[in-house]
């Protein structure tokens, strides 16, 4: 029991570090707050949309890996919030098209930052295509939390590298509007 | 010799009504003999400062600058454009060509001309009150006035035309430029019929278009790539581009009617990489995107603004996206880093990126380069990326979400906050015109961040 109590104070003692900077709830805009401010996900609206999610056509597979980024360090104004961050892997067959599966989590190109009427609003560079840029929707099913819709819409085939030589094809007919991950798609937890 | 005079002065081909064989070898000859190249308002005044008429008009120059001051806004409704000076030298006359910065609106655009023949230097003010269609190349009419002439002259007109210059057999044996023919003045102050083959002394070098954008300027010493004009002066000049507006009012209409981005780029071929090619401020055809957005076509050095719609649909802003800002960055850094053809820099003010949508046309432009240069160009690669990340990021938690939030002053007030929050990064400022684009306002937030704050232009 001692022990127990120990742990407890320790845990807390940890998380009082953590929680120096002031907290601001989640929805709170990025520059209404002070520089090391802390937006925080306190009633852990993100909480559902993490896991693992399998989308499925034929033999085309993606896999979808959600977490909730804490205490994500922002540039600009210099302060922290969490947010939703994905990483993903598709596959056409025993063929991998496109893996970032092994990559850390802080600059994964598929995120989410927003909820308004239960669905996640947020962003996804395309590193398959150059990092073109789409806006992305994610919603789950009112009557299964393990469904999982996402919708994504192009804004643009600008490549998002720094250097738009390094992405010769940008500038070919049709380049963009085969995003890796399909632009509407069901996917089920695993 | 007057005919002559005027294929050395233009620089160019031979006239329509001059299609002759001698003719030919003569404009051929003094074709090659041509030089055109852009000149910096110092190096201009190096050279041709200290000439009784560049004094005399002293009063009409933009801004203060050494040794020459204007005589302010408070007297005059223009003045002249001390960047991107064109100078054409031909074996007898050199001109000097200005973009006049109009404080009045007027109907197309005006240049002043300053030419130097036979050892006397006049000034000219030349009006294009129809502008000029680079695009589709029509006629235009031209009105001229003489500059502080001690003699009372009444304007003389004439009507520019964009034909061959030297004509073969059965077809131009060089590319076709533009040429002036005097014609005689209507009433209304525009060039008519009659036209008249023999060419006057006046003849006022190419037409340059104030919303065109300079090929070689050095900022006279300055900052390299800004220019004496401000952003605002620039978009003032888009105002009395007749083709701009043409083309804005075109995509306004896309708007409403179509659920496709429609868009296009305003560039200069003269400043292209690696070949160069003719002619200054061409906009590609506005062109229908395949989807929701709409596709460039024009990309490069010499590419200096882009426009584009963003349909009526209750989820897409009116305002630029976090794409059409980084496609605006992309082009300012291309400038910033490119090296025109015979060298220096090129001028960065001048570039803008439009989008034309349900509450509004918004520009946006560079407003402060010294942070663009030292924040964003030269930062590193995975800054780079988490920059655009957290742009994106941040931009997206302002967005007004829901239909009934997707209005004017949400819509601005979202990628305000975006671009202030930035600011020290990128430098970028919004602007919106006015429905019959006569005028720009720079927009900015209140204090409390709760209300769009316009700051005329004009």
């Amino acid at each position: 029991m001692k022990k127990l109590i120990i742990l407890i104070i320790i845990c807390a003692g940890i998380q009082q570090g953590l929680s120096q900077s002031p907290v601001y709830p989640w929805n709170t805009e990025w520059d209404a707050v002070e520089d090391n401010a802390y937006i925080k996900d306190t009633q852990n609206q993100l909480l559902p949309y993490t896991g693992t999610w399998v989308y499925t056509n034929g033999n085309k597979k993606v896999t979808i890996k959600l977490q909730r980024i804490m205490y994500y360090y922002t540039s600009g104004k210099k302060h922290f919030m969490d947010k939703i961050a994905g990483r993903y892997k598709v596959e056409n067959g025993s063929t991998v098209v496109f893996s970032d599966w092994d990559l850390n989590f802080a600059s994964a190109n598929l995120s989410g930052v927003r909820i308004y009427e239960n669905k996640l609003y947020g962003s996804y560079f395309d590193a398959g295509n150059c990092r073109i840029l789409s806006d992305v929707k994610i919603w789950l099913d009112p009557n299964n939390p393990n469904k999982m819709y996402m919708e994504s819409e192009l804004q643009g085939k600008m490549p998002f590298v720094q250097d738009e030589d390094e992405c010769p094809q940008w500038r070919n007919p049709g380049f963009g509007e085969n995003p890796t991950i399909p632009r509407s798609i069901v996917l089920y937890k695993q | 010799m007057k005919k002559n005079l005027l294929f050395t002065l233009l620089g160019s081909l031979c006239l329509f009504f001059a299609c002759k064989e001698d003719d030919l070898r003569e404009a051929g000859h003094e074709h090659g003999k041509t030089e055109t190249k852009q000149v910096t308002f110092r190096e201009f005044l190096n050279s041709e400062g200290h000439r009784s008429e560049v004094q005399k008009i002293r009063k009409y120059f933009h801004g203060t600058h050494p040794g020459i001051s204007n005589k302010g806004r408070d007297s005059l409704n223009w003045e002249i454009d001390t960047a991107g000076i064109t100078q054409i030298i031909t074996p007898e006359v050199t001109t000097y060509t200005f973009r006049v910065i109009e404080y009045d609106t007027i109907s197309g655009f005006r240049n002043v001309v300053i030419r130097e023949y036979q050892d006397e230097t006049k000034a000219f003010l030349v009006h294009y009150p129809d502008g000029v269609d680079y695009e589709n190349k029509t006629e235009a009419n031209v009105i001229v006035e003489q500059l502080e002439s001690p003699l009372f002259r009444a304007a003389e007109c004439y009507v520019l035309r964009y034909q061959c210059l030297q004509c073969g057999m059965t077809m131009c044996n060089v590319e076709p430029g533009w040429v002036l023919i005097r014609s005689t003045c209507s009433d209304s102050g525009g060039g008519g019929g009659g036209y008249n083959p023999d060419p006057d002394p006046y003849d006022p070098g190419w037409p340059t278009d104030p919303g065109n954008s300079p090929w070689n300027e050095n900022g006279g010493g300055g900052s390299g790539n800004g220019s004496s004009a401000t952003p605002c002066d620039k978009l003032r000049q888009k105002s009395i581009d007749q083709v701009f507006k043409q083309k804005i009012n075109f995509l306004k209409v896309k708007v409403n009617e179509h659920p496709h981005e429609w868009g296009w780029e305003n560039y200069n071929p003269n400043e292209m990489y690696p070949t160069p090619g003719n002619g200054t401020n061409k906009y590609n055809t506005s062109a229908e995107g395949t989807a929701m957005t709409y596709e460039v076509r024009e990309w490069g050095q010499h590419v200096t603004g882009y426009a584009h719609s963003h349909p009526d649909r209750p989820e897409v802003m009116g305002v630029h996206s976090t794409e059409d800002i980084y496609q605006f960055a992309a082009m300012v850094k291309r400038r910033y880093q490119g090296v025109p053809p015979g060298g220096g820099q090129f001028e960065v003010n001048s570039t803008y990126g439009i989008v034309v949508g349900t509450h509004g046309v918004y520009a946006i432009k560079i407003t402060n380069l010294d942070n663009f240069v030292n924040s964003y160009i030269f930062s590193d690669r995975a800054e780079w990326d988490k920059f655009w990340l957290d742009f994106e990021e941040n931009y997206n938690r302002k967005k007004p979400v829901g239909n009934e939030n997707n209005n004017q002053k949400n819509n601005e007030i979202s990628i305000l906050k975006t671009l202030q929050y930035y600011y020290s990064t990128i430098g970028i400022t919004l602007f919106r015109a006015s429905d019959d684009l006569s005028k720009w306002d720079q927009l900015s937030l209140n204090e409390a961040g709760t209300d769009v704050v316009k700051t005329p232009c004009n």
